[in-house]
């Protein structure tokens, strides 16, 4: 059987590959983007990398399932708030994630997050003012994770997207996130799918796929005596869409008491662009906070992203 | 019957001065001897008045009960004249009177019919000849125009005052003649003198009342406690007697002077006055004190408008036959013995011994006092349709009947003076004044020494008008009738006149001749005829078949004033011996003028001038396809004849139609009412014996031209909300005709703008931000067009840039002020850039971005132009 599920699950990733091949959208014709931003600081100041982090499993629930056996911790539970693209169009964001580490061998996350956005002036088609909206998204999802073999663990995330863009005009949209994950030693490695799931209808009816990719992720930890250590992210999307999209993060950390992070994403085509990020966090008692900041050229919308949160592991 | 007849057509001439009538001629001449003449334009068109006899009638009724007198015209055998004349309708003048119905047919007012037929069928006199010549008809007449006899005062309320003249015209429930025919009397003897005095026993007259002060005397309180009040029966009351004449205000009275000279004088001799705690209830005082304080202090007329109240029926006929007795019959005995004499006896007023008048009651019972006190002048109440009012007392104790009035329909009340006012009134109270006023007239006419009050009495009975004696309320109060009651002298026949004839026709003039005993001869009858022996010792009041005859009023014309008249429809280029006798208005004919010798002419045709500027015959008038001319036609018959004009337009073009204003004929030609072409109307007159002449009017419609663009309109920015502008159409578009354009315009949001054309300017007013597309199209009278089309941008000033429409389903609109390239960016809500594109764009050019193949989803545009970076929130659905 868990021969079957591995043969299943490369099944199902191959033809993620396979597909953009057949399949390439414009800019744009992906629904529901914000489904992959990066929302807790430690992933934030990192580039948006995370997908086999392991020391900030409480937001599994928004990425990989199946991350929770190998986390350090037995529950992490975790809280941020993030000021989205506040130099041109700010979107509040609040958002929350929790992860249970079932004796190293089950996982189990739930995460939700909500977002306020700027208000906007309704117009007709004269150009005659009409009033103003507010839209808003959210999202909430649950995670189960399984290690079957003791160097392989099976996650998947199954997410509600919800977008209200005007009064009375609400898009809904189930996504899902699928992981095979291995750690070996200090190496981790994961492979799946991101945001697969249903598509969203137009007014005019046209069907628009989600924001999905076949993702990779590794990483690297590394122990310098005993007060010192490094962590090291590497993810690659590869998108349905057929944008392909990377981003590799580090985090040093002293004394597991402080630590300060660093990555880079480059976006290319995909519906999240390329920028740099820094950040920090300190632990004390199981409790961490963590800040991350985005820097971005002068024309990016993500200029002056920042992500503040606070979280507590044990 | 008669009589009123007369006083209606007395009333016309005034004003007309001369006019034909048969109204005034003896009852005895048939209608075949006596057709009448005269010109139709005096007459109301196409209606006669006809009298049937009761055979007919009965036959009549019977097919109006079938279906209609007209449609179902079998019994009475009329068929064939109805069909010949076209007749309309047939219907009583006086309606089924309901209760009354019995004695309205005991009068014979049920066999009278007024026949309405199509104008163009007959003359009214040809008309009225046909119904004349039937078995059964007796009295078939044209219906003569009424003037209103009010030119002779000039107070605004007395077209109002029926109950003193009465043309019917106030509505179908007043009959014309039912007043008390006053105006000649106005016109030909007095409208009331100071010397008379009239003692109003009543409620306090309202002594500042605008239309009474000037005619108020004095006045005396026989209230316990209270001095003369201005009371609102009381002031009716003196206001029908003496209301002020010919002061541009309110109303007028019966002896209220003529403006210049005053009228009779008022004295209130006050014996009711309103109870305060209960104004429904009068407080009464001494009314034989008051009656014997009148003939103590002047009056020589004692007006009573107020009778005993009795607790039952029999009460008062017990009273009634017991008679008067107590105070108030001495003081009446006291007032008739003594009034306008002196304490010795002398006469020193203008009458010797005084009259009371008495209102006869309200309670429609034979009985009443003390009016029917034999002493008195007892008055019962008529209403506007020479019917005995519902509430009158009645019997032969009745002396006259005056107009009381019915206030249960509209004006059928006497309208007269209130406190601080005018109102309508009815009751024998509002009937009794009629007479006072009359005799104050009549006093004030004949009085003087030796002038008694016998005399008055019976010239004011004796002149009554007795035709209606089936209302049990006396003979009807005549004014006219009074005052030349017992004429027997015939006027000074005429001693010299002229006579020329006019085609067919002979006009004769003369001067008016005096009347011994009635000033002036009332009317002239004119005849005519070819056999000389005809007109030897001629009964005037049943002339041969051979004479023709017409009627003058001498109206308000004075003896010596020079008068004239005409003999109509004569034969052509006959010998006629002709002549004028004067009657008075007792019907007293003076002898025949000597006969002179005329003979009549040719008849001419009519003749038709076309007066229109530019015009000559022959040539063509031109007409732009737009234009509407009218074309005035003077079609005149120098022989006095009826002309009938026939026109044949030649197009659709032209219409016409007699202009009453002018007298004119009137040819309009409407230019696009017909193809563009030559064509020829002609205008042919006919006189009434068949002359005839022609004119053609030849006119060209121009072929139209079309209105053409000479300047497109730009499109337009307004700047804040409430901007106006205004766009001369004459710049743009022209008309080579010179028409008028109509202009349609239309906005594609009205909500945006608001065009008002006005002429040849469009005002625009900006009423929301926004644009609107406008199209002008400017049509000639025969729809031919051109369009102009523009935009109109309303912008507002604070926002230079603006994407449309937000949300978006499909195409975004981003538009700015001034045209500059302009680089714009569309970012999905995770920071895609999604569109990027640097293109012109101004606000009547914006760009224009698809956005279909987006999903739906929150998205950022940044916009920069002019080296300014805007950027805002769009959603794409």
């Amino acid at each position: 059987m868990k021969r079957d599920i591995v043969r299943v699950f490369i099944s199902v990733v191959c033809a993620g590959f396979m597909f953009p091949a057949a399949v390439s959208a414009a800019p744009g014709s992906e629904a529901m983007p914000f489904a992959r931003i990066a929302r807790d600081p430690v992933s934030a100041a990192m580039g948006g990398t995370g997908v086999v982090s392991t020391s900030a499993s409480a937001y599994a629930s928004f990425r990989n399932a199946a991350a929770i056996p190998y986390a350090k911790n037995t529950l992490d539970v975790a809280a941020a708030y993030m000021n989205w693209q506040p130099s041109v169009s700010p979107v509040q964001d609040i958002s929350a994630g929790a992860a249970w580490n079932i004796a190293g061998k089950f996982g189990i996350a739930a995460g939700f997050s909500y977002g306020a956005c700027e208000k906007y002036d309704i117009m007709d088609a004269s150009g005659k003012a009409a009033g103003s909206f507010s839209p808003s998204q959210v999202q909430a999802g649950l995670g189960l994770a399984w290690k079957f073999l003791p160097f392989l663990s099976l996650g998947a995330n199954v997410k509600y997207l919800g977008n209200t863009l005007a009064e009375g005009q609400s898009y809904g949209a189930v996504a899902s996130d699928v992981f095979l994950m291995t750690k070996v030693a200090g190496l981790k490695a994961a492979v799946g799918v991101s945001s697969l799931g249903s598509k969203v209808k137009s007014a005019s009816g046209a069907g628009f796929s989600l924001p999905a990719s076949a993702t990779l992720g590794l990483g690297y930890g590394l122990k310098a005596g005993k007060r010192h250590g490094v962590d090291i992210l590497v993810d690659a999307d590869y998108y349905f869409s057929g944008a392909f999209a990377a981003a590799v993060g580090a985090s040093y950390t002293y004394n597991d008491l402080v630590s300060v992070r660093a990555g880079y994403r480059y976006g290319g085509e995909s519906v999240i662009p390329s920028f740099a990020s820094v950040g920090a966090g300190v632990k004390f008692f199981g409790v961490h906070i963590d800040v991350a900041y985005i820097i971005a050229t002068g024309g990016s919308p993500l200029r002056n992203t920042f992500s503040v949160g606070a979280g507590f592991s044990f | 019957m008669k009589r009123s007849s007369l006083s209606i057509i007395s009333i016309i001439t005034a004003i007309l001065v001369s006019s034909c009538s048969r109204e005034g001629l003896p009852e005895q001449q048939s209608k075949e001897e006596a057709p009448v003449q005269g010109k139709e334009e005096i007459f109301e068109q196409g209606v006669i008045e006809v009298k049937f006899d009761d055979t007919l009638t009965e036959k009549i009724e019977a097919d109006l009960k079938a279906g209609g007198a007209v449609t179902k015209a079998t019994s009475s055998g009329l068929f064939d004249l109805y069909s010949s004349m076209g007749i309309i309708s047939m219907e009583r003048i006086f309606p089924y009177a309901g209760k009354f119905e019995p004695r309205t047919r005991e009068a014979g007012l049920h066999r009278w019919y007024r026949v309405v037929y199509e104008p163009s069928a007959a003359t009214v006199t040809k008309a009225a000849d046909s119904f004349a010549g039937l078995p059964g008809v007796e009295y078939a007449e044209p219906v003569r125009k009424k003037k209103l006899a009010a030119a002779i005062f000039n107070d605004p309320d007395f077209h109002n005052q029926w109950h003193y003249y009465n043309d019917g015209s106030l509505s179908s429930r007043h009959s014309a003649g039912a007043d008390i025919n006053v105006v000649p009397v106005w016109e030909n003897y007095t409208t009331g003198n100071p010397d008379v005095i009239v003692s109003v026993v009543d409620g306090g007259i309202d002594r500042n009342h605008e239309d009474i002060k000037a005619n108020y005397y004095t006045g005396q309180s026989f209230v316990k406690g209270y001095g003369v009040e201005a009371h609102g029966h009381g002031t009716h009351v003196a206001g029908t007697i003496a209301a002020v004449n010919n002061n541009g205000i309110g109303v007028c009275g019966i002896a209220g002077g003529n403006g210049k000279d005053k009228g009779v004088r008022l004295m209130s001799c006050q014996i009711f006055v309103t109870n305060p705690d209960n104004p429904s209830k009068d407080i009464g005082g001494s009314s034989s004190e008051a009656i014997k304080w009148g003939a103590d202090n002047g009056a020589v007329i004692s007006q009573n408008s107020w009778g005993y109240s009795y607790e039952t029926e029999a009460d008062a006929k017990k009273a009634h036959e017991q008679g008067l007795s107590g105070p108030d019959k001495d003081a009446i005995d006291y007032f008739i013995k003594n009034a306008g004499l002196d304490e010795n006896g002398n006469q020193v007023g203008p009458m010797a011994g005084g009259v009371v008048i008495f209102a006869a009651g309200n309670d429609n019972l034979p009985y009443g006092l003390p009016a029917s006190y034999e002493p008195v002048i007892a008055v019962g109440s008529m209403t506007s349709q020479f019917t005995r009012a519902p509430y009158s007392n009645y019997g032969n104790w009745v002396d006259i009947a005056a107009p009381g009035g019915d206030t249960s329909y509209g004006q059928g009340g006497v309208l007269s003076t209130v406190p601080g006012g005018y109102d309508w009134y009815q009751g024998t109270s509002m009937a009794c004044p009629h007479v006072s006023g009359v005799a104050a007239l009549i006093v004030s006419y004949f009085g003087g020494p030796g002038f008694t009050n016998e005399q008055l009495k019976e010239k004011l009975l004796g002149g009554a008008r007795n035709e209606f004696s089936s209302m049990r309320i006396g003979p009807v109060m005549d004014a006219y009738g009074a005052f030349t009651y017992g004429g027997t002298i015939a006027p000074e026949p005429v001693t010299s006149f002229s006579a020329e004839a006019v085609s067919n026709n002979i006009d004769m003039t003369w001067t008016v001749t005096r009347d011994d005993d009635d000033r002036k001869a009332f009317g002239y009858i004119l005849v005519a005829t070819q056999n000389r022996t005809s007109l030897e010792d001629i009964n005037f009041r049943r002339l041969p078949s051979d004479v023709v005859s017409q009627t003058v009023l001498v109206g308000d014309l004075n003896v010596g004033d020079e008068i004239s008249g005409r003999i109509t429809d004569l034969d052509f280029e006959e010998t006629y011996y002709v002549g004028i006798a004067a009657y008075d208005y007792n019907q007293n004919y003076s002898e025949l003028s000597a006969v002179r010798t005329v003979r009549t002419l040719s008849n001419n045709p009519p003749e038709i001038t076309v007066e229109y500027d530019g015009y000559e015959p022959g040539n063509v008038l031109q007409i732009k396809s737009f234009e509407t001319v009218r074309i005035p036609v003077n079609v005149a018959d120098r022989d006095g004849h009826d002309v009938s004009i026939n026109l044949t337009p030649g197009s659709d073009a032209v219409k016409g139609a007699a202009d009453p204003s002018s007298g004119k004929y009137v040819l309009t030609i409407t230019g696009n009412a017909a193809d563009p072409g030559t064509y020829t109307a002609t205008l042919t007159a006919t006189d009434s014996y068949g002359a005839a002449v022609s004119e053609d009017i030849n006119y060209e419609i121009l072929p139209n031209r079309a209105p053409v663009i000479i300047k497109e309109l730009e499109n337009m920015i307004f700047t804040y909300i409430g901007e106006k502008t205004a766009i001369d159409m004459s710049a743009y578009i022209h008309d080579p005709d010179g028409e008028h354009l109509k202009f349609d315009i239309y906005i594609s949001d009205r909500n945006v703008l608001h065009i008002n054309p006005s002429g040849n300017t469009l005002h625009m007013t900006a009423l929301n931000y926004g644009n609107s597309d406008v199209t002008i199209t400017a049509s000639d009278s025969r729809n031919e067009s051109c369009t102009l089309a523009f935009s109109v941008l309303i912008k507002d000033p604070s926002s230079s840039l603006e994407l449309y429409p937000n949300p978006v389903t499909d195409y975004l609109n981003v538009r700015t002020g001034e045209e500059m390239e302009t680089r714009i960016v569309v970012m999905s809500a995770s920071g895609q850039t999604v569109y990027d594109k640097t293109a012109p764009v101004s606000a009547f050019s914006p760009a224009k971005i698809d956005m279909t193949a987006c999903a739906p989803g929150r998205y950022s545009v940044k916009v920069s132009y002019g080296g300014n970076e805007y950027i805002r929130s769009i959603v794409k659905l």
